[in-house]
């Protein structure tokens, strides 16, 4: 009697043993698929660059691919647009929705089986897909939003060369109009002279402002000290300039470079009529090596201060209404010429070295 | 020898202001000015009858902060007619350069005849006012007034923009604001006081 109850409990044991062991593998197999397919959609989501419209039509393909949902619909509303797909069944799934003032999300799935552990890992894909949207939808916005704001910045940037240029010709025109002695000829002609270095640097400058990467490779043999010389001019800075050198170069874009870093003096030279300036040229055996030195403040800003050289990123500006794309030009143009610059953040101001290899 | 106009030209750009200074050189007194402290200098030193004045100056040429900056000093202490001529973006700031006191905003670019026109009649308001002033002893004074504060309020305004117009054109001469206005000393010492108006903030107040 007792052997026959312990013959069956054993059997009972071994039975409910293998069944334990059963539903072991079976849900380390089904979790490891859930995670894997996770994993896929969150690579996937990297893959298209965070594109949501992208993003939300293949990665419920591949799930209904995989045989996770038999259907899906979504809604999604961002920056104007809607992208609609609605169900091919009448079966109802789950949903997941959001409704903010920047963006709508709806998105339901229908599975296979909605139940047990399968109803677990439907509800852990809609919450990863629907998040991952969130987000994708959100950058696109951020990064919208950015662009916007620097083109309209470059905009009004722009908007008052161009005009002065337009008020310029209009000017000029309606002055060679109304000319009637030679004394007035002689006058406007002397203006016109006084004025066609500022035209070129505006011109320069507009150009610059358009294309960051100016495509002209015009070099000659140029004096350093010349270029500095008639920007200083032509800003009336207090600059002394010690040491000279020559360089076989692009003439246009190191006037560009060396406008673009007195033009900054200058400004802060409206606030401080006490600025002074300092550039040394050295001239080296293979390279030469020219430090701008100002009396002006330091710089204040908390981020630019731990890391002087963001000084050089695109739109990293300390001027209240400034553009930010200057430095990050004359960076762009000094590698360009195979130099380098760098950036001090002294006591006594900021200090910029620039190298040139011969 | 006649006494020209004397116009200031507040404009940044160089070939620009040699173009304006050329069209109407020869019809008044021209004076330069490339940025808001030069263009200060020049209104405290000279009997300017009009300013024609771009917005957007160094250090700010993309924003307009720098020419209203001129327009708050004229309308605070000077009697001048403004014509605003600028490239900025257009509704905002021509509601701010109307709101200190700016006879007219012409945007860029504009026909030279405009300008010109519009340059002739602010000096006819302008002469107009003179003789009103001389005359008539009738001084115009421009207020920008917040509806709601009341009486009182628009009354002290009034007063502080006079005396404070007074003190500067007379070189802080207490005696002689007291005779223009037609009170005691006491009576000027007190407002001064009750305003805050110091010899110092009237002198230097650029």
């Amino acid at each position: 009697m007792l052997e026959t109850i312990i013959e069956n409990l054993s059997c009972v044991l071994v039975l409910t043993g293998g069944i334990i062991i059963i539903v072991f593998f079976y849900f380390q197999i089904y979790t490891k698929k859930v995670f894997k397919t996770l994993l896929e959609i969150i690579k996937l989501n990297e893959r298209i660059n965070h594109d949501p419209r992208l993003f939300i039509k293949n990665s419920l393909e591949k799930l209904k691919e995989k045989k996770f949902l038999k259907d899906y619909s979504y809604k999604i509303s961002y920056l104007g647009m809607e992208i609609i797909k609605e169900k091919d069944t009448n079966e109802e799934g789950i949903h997941k929705s959001q409704e903010a003032e920047y963006c709508q999300i709806y998105i339901e799935i229908i599975p296979y089986i909605l139940r047990g552990e399968r109803k677990f890992a439907c509800i852990l894909i809609l919450e990863t897909l629907f998040l991952l949207v969130r987000m994708d939808i959100l950058i696109k916005i951020k990064s919208f939003e950015e662009t916007l704001k620097h083109i309209s910045k470059l905009q009004t940037y722009l908007q008052h060369d161009i005009k002065n240029i337009a008020q310029f010709i209009k000017g000029l025109s309606y002055n060679l109009k109304n000319i009637n002695t030679y004394e007035e000829r002689n006058r406007l002609i002397k203006y016109l002279k006084e004025s066609s270095p500022i035209l070129e640097i505006k011109a320069n400058r507009i150009l610059s402002n358009l294309y960051i990467k100016i495509e002209n490779n015009k070099k000659k043999e140029i004096n350093i000290k010349n270029i500095i010389n008639e920007l200083i001019k032509f800003y009336k800075l207090g600059c002394e300039v010690k040491g000279n050198a020559t360089i076989y170069s692009d003439e246009s874009k190191l006037f560009l470079i060396f406008d673009n870093i007195l033009k900054n003096i200058y400004d802060k030279s409206l606030e401080d009529k006490e600025i002074k300036c300092n550039i040394k040229i050295e001239d080296e055996k293979e390279k030469i090596t020219i430090m701008v030195k100002d009396t002006g403040a330091k710089i204040q800003s908390e981020i630019l201060c731990e890391d002087i050289d963001r000084i050089f990123e695109p739109f990293a500006t300390t001027k209240k209404n400034g553009l930010g794309i200057g430095l990050y030009q004359t960076k762009l143009l000094i590698e360009e010429l195979g130099g380098k610059i760098t950036a001090e953040n002294s006591a006594d101001g900021v200090i910029f070295k620039i190298l040139f290899y011969k | 020898m006649v006494k020209r106009t004397k116009i200031l030209i507040v404009e940044d750009d160089l070939a620009l202001r040699k173009q304006i200074s050329f069209a109407f050189e020869n019809n008044f007194n021209i004076i330069e000015a490339q940025d808001r402290k030069e263009a200060i200098k020049i209104l405290e030193k000279n009997e300017v009858s009009l300013v024609i004045l771009d917005l957007g100056l160094p250090p700010y040429e993309d924003s307009p902060i720098e020419g209203l900056k001129i327009l708050d000093y004229i309308n605070e202490y000077l009697n001048v007619k403004v014509v605003v001529l600028t490239g900025q973006k257009e509704e905002k700031a021509t509601i701010e350069s109307i709101k200190r006191g700016a006879f007219d905003y012409l945007p860029k670019p504009i026909e030279m005849e405009k300008l010109l026109y519009s340059i002739e009649r602010a000096l006819l308001y302008e002469s107009i006012e003179k003789k009103l002033e001389e005359k008539e002893n009738i001084k115009k004074i421009s207020l920008n007034v917040e509806m709601g504060k009341g009486l009182k309020f628009l009354k002290d305004e009034i007063e502080k923009k006079l005396i404070f117009r007074l003190l500067k054109k007379t070189n802080f001469n207490i005696y002689r604001v007291s005779k223009i206005l037609g009170i005691s000393r006491q009576n000027l010492y007190y407002l001064l006081r009750k305003f805050g108006l110091e010899r110092e903030n009237v002198r230097d107040n650029n």
